[in-house]
């Protein structure tokens, strides 16, 4: 029920999206504002299609990249690598996020979020370093601001990690 | 911390992985393995009662208190 009702939000954001941008460029007399409406949904419908791949990390968290708002924290877990993945790989998912992908030799991890109203949908990206240093990232896949979105994900991370260590 | 586990000790003397132990408890094996580590925040009693059934031990072979320079040691009551 609740896979069911996540593609019924993923399908009306892309016909609304669809829908916006017909309307806009059949009723906009210049070509050039068609256009310029254009590049936005291609980097909007591109950033929808590879926000699952761990390979676009690095496209995501590029300072370079102004569409994807970021948020990063840095954490000092004192954890060994093996149990710090296993231990995140519980905490993702109470917190309400899909894990993605999970590496144990690099030490990262990644999960997406749902669609809100808040953000069309976020990344997170977990680094664990040898010295017991962890980043997170909090990334919206579209949107220079994420109106407080990746600063709540990255506290309801910590939150669900703090609650998580009453055993 | 100036609490120490010693749950890998209880753990060596009967022979258990920690994974019969989180089986037996309830508890992931991630969680234990924290715990043995040190680096939980909390025990509710209900694990502690389930660990020192299966494990047939006190609270006291499992926690211990060792005084760090930053916590001031008291007198016991008795």
């Amino acid at each position: 029920m609740k896979n069911q009702t996540e593609i019924l939000r993923k399908i009306f954001a892309i016909i609304f999206l669809i829908g916006i941008t017909f309307f806009i460029t059949k009723y906009a007399s210049d070509d050039i504002v068609k256009y310029l409406i254009l590049i936005p949904v291609i980097i909007f419908v591109f950033n929808f299609l590879v926000r699952s791949m761990p390979s676009f990390k690095s496209y995501f968290l590029s300072p370079f990249n102004f569409i994807s708002g970021k948020t990063v924290v840095e954490k000092q877990l004192d954890l060994p690598n093996e149990i710090a993945i296993e231990k995140f790989k519980e905490v993702l998912a109470e917190a309400g996020f899909k894990v993605k992908h999970v590496d144990i030799d690099k030490g990262t991890l990644m999960a997406t979020s749902r669609l809100s109203w808040k953000s069309w949908g976020d990344n997170i990206y977990i680094e664990f370093d040898e010295k017991g240093v962890s980043k997170f990232y909090s990334v919206s896949i579209v949107g220079a601001y994420s109106w407080g979105k990746n600063n709540d994900n990255l506290r309801k991370l910590a939150d669900t990690f703090e609650s998580s260590l009453t055993v | 911390m100036a609490i120490v586990v010693n749950l890998d000790v209880v753990l060596a003397k009967r022979k258990m992985m920690l994974k019969e132990l989180s089986e037996a408890v309830g508890v992931s094996v991630v969680n234990l393995s924290i715990l043995k580590q040190g680096k939980v925040k909390a025990i509710r009693f209900s694990t502690l009662e389930a660990i020192c059934k299966v494990l047939d031990c006190q609270p006291g072979d499992i926690l211990a208190f060792e005084p760090d320079d930053n916590t001031e040691s008291h007198r016991p009551l008795a």
